[in-house]
């Protein structure tokens, strides 16, 4: 129990860390279209996010792909960079735009799930004789630190915009235009490494 | 497009202001294990090769450090290393490990073996620090696992703040 613990933590700890900011800054990028009255959106985009994470999770630390560490980091922010800039130019009443969203954080979220496996599979690194079950509970972790960040997010939004009145679009704009500069900011770094 | 302004302004500013980074791995995986047959206990340690690699050359003055071809002066580095940052004791006792092989086991990884036979004497608890490579990096964490026998856990996790760890054995 205390192993499978352990890596409930390692999972909320790796993707709510400030020091590495990627995954958290493309849920909040992807979050930041909508109100607080689609909560509900907000939930299945999140799944949708959660089933292409969980694919590419295993299948990488399984080994069944193999992926190329450096390219996935570079990836992850360029996730970022897109999402920010589809929120800012997209038409802003569309309904095939929703499953279009939907379908962007699916296809990201296996990007994001190969950056995972890097963290989850440094941990290993062939010592551990049971991957399987560290894999869950890490996987577990991560949910539970995504869910976390879903909700700060969507209160402080509700704050922001509900006490003090900005309205949605700017702060959808403010989110994206911040987060979009510090995604390029991610991608020069690894790019200069 | 006065509202698009702001985007680009809020691009900017945090271009300008943030020094973001995608997740740094900074980290050791080592495994301490007890073989009942041959009495011994084993301690293998992985690094990243680049990130001990260019410590070890800034800590020794050495240059070019290829762990596919070390040679005498650099496994002494390498054992001198760890014994200094990586203490096992066992009743009280400071285990002397052995350097048994130093070598690439996948890309970037390179793993460090050592061994020593165990006494006779009972071992009924083992205290561990881990330091491994605190001292380059401030957000290096050493996940150790456990193959021990009468240990109640099978996983540590060592930061610069909490970098020592005392468990119950039985051999």
């Amino acid at each position: 129990m205390d192993e499978f613990v352990f890596y409930i933590k390692q999972g909320i700890n790796h993707i709510t860390d400030w020091k590495g900011l990627d995954h958290m800054l493309f849920i909040i990028t992807l979050c930041a279209v909508y109100k607080l009255s689609q909560w509900r959106n907000i939930l299945v985009l999140i799944t949708a996010f959660t089933l292409g994470h969980s694919i590419t999770l295993a299948l990488t630390s399984l080994n069944v792909i193999q992926v190329n560490r450096r390219l996935v980091e570079t990836l992850i922010p360029i996730t970022i960079l897109l999402t920010a800039m589809f929120n800012v130019f997209k038409p802003q009443k569309s309904n095939s735009l929703v499953s279009l969203n939907y379908l962007m954080a699916l296809s990201f979220g296996l990007i994001h799930g190969m950056g995972f496996s890097s963290f989850f599979k440094s941990m290993m690194m062939g010592l551990s004789d049971n991957i399987i079950f560290p894999l869950l509970a890490f996987n577990i972790g991560i949910e539970i630190g995504q869910l976390m960040i879903v909700v700060v997010f969507v209160l402080i939004m509700a704050l922001i915009t509900g006490f003090f009145k900005v309205r949605h679009r700017e702060w959808m704009l403010f989110i994206s235009g911040a987060g979009a500069g510090m995604a390029v900011g991610m991608v020069v770094k690894v790019l200069a490494e | 497009m006065m509202l698009l302004r702001y985007a680009v302004v809020f691009f900017v500013l945090a271009l300008l202001t943030f020094k973001a980074n995608a997740h740094p791995i900074k980290m050791t995986t080592s495994k301490l294990s007890y073989d009942k047959k041959t009495n011994e206990l084993t301690l293998t340690i992985n690094f990243f090769e680049d990130d001990f690699s260019a410590h070890l050359e800034k800590l020794y003055h050495r240059r070019n450090i290829d762990f596919a071809t070390v040679d005498d002066i650099e496994s002494s580095m390498v054992a001198g290393y760890v014994a200094k940052k990586m203490l096992v004791k066992a009743n009280k006792k400071t285990i002397a490990f052995q350097l048994g092989s130093i070598k690439r086991v996948e890309e970037n990884v390179v793993q460090v073996k050592f061994s020593v036979p165990v006494s006779d004497v009972k071992i009924k608890s083992l205290e561990i620090s881990n330091a491994l490579l605190f001292d380059a990096f401030a957000e290096q964490v050493n996940t150790m696992h456990l193959d021990l026998p009468g240990a109640t856990i099978n996983v540590l996790q060592f930061i610069p703040s909490d970098s020592f760890k005392v468990i119950k054995v039985n051999f």
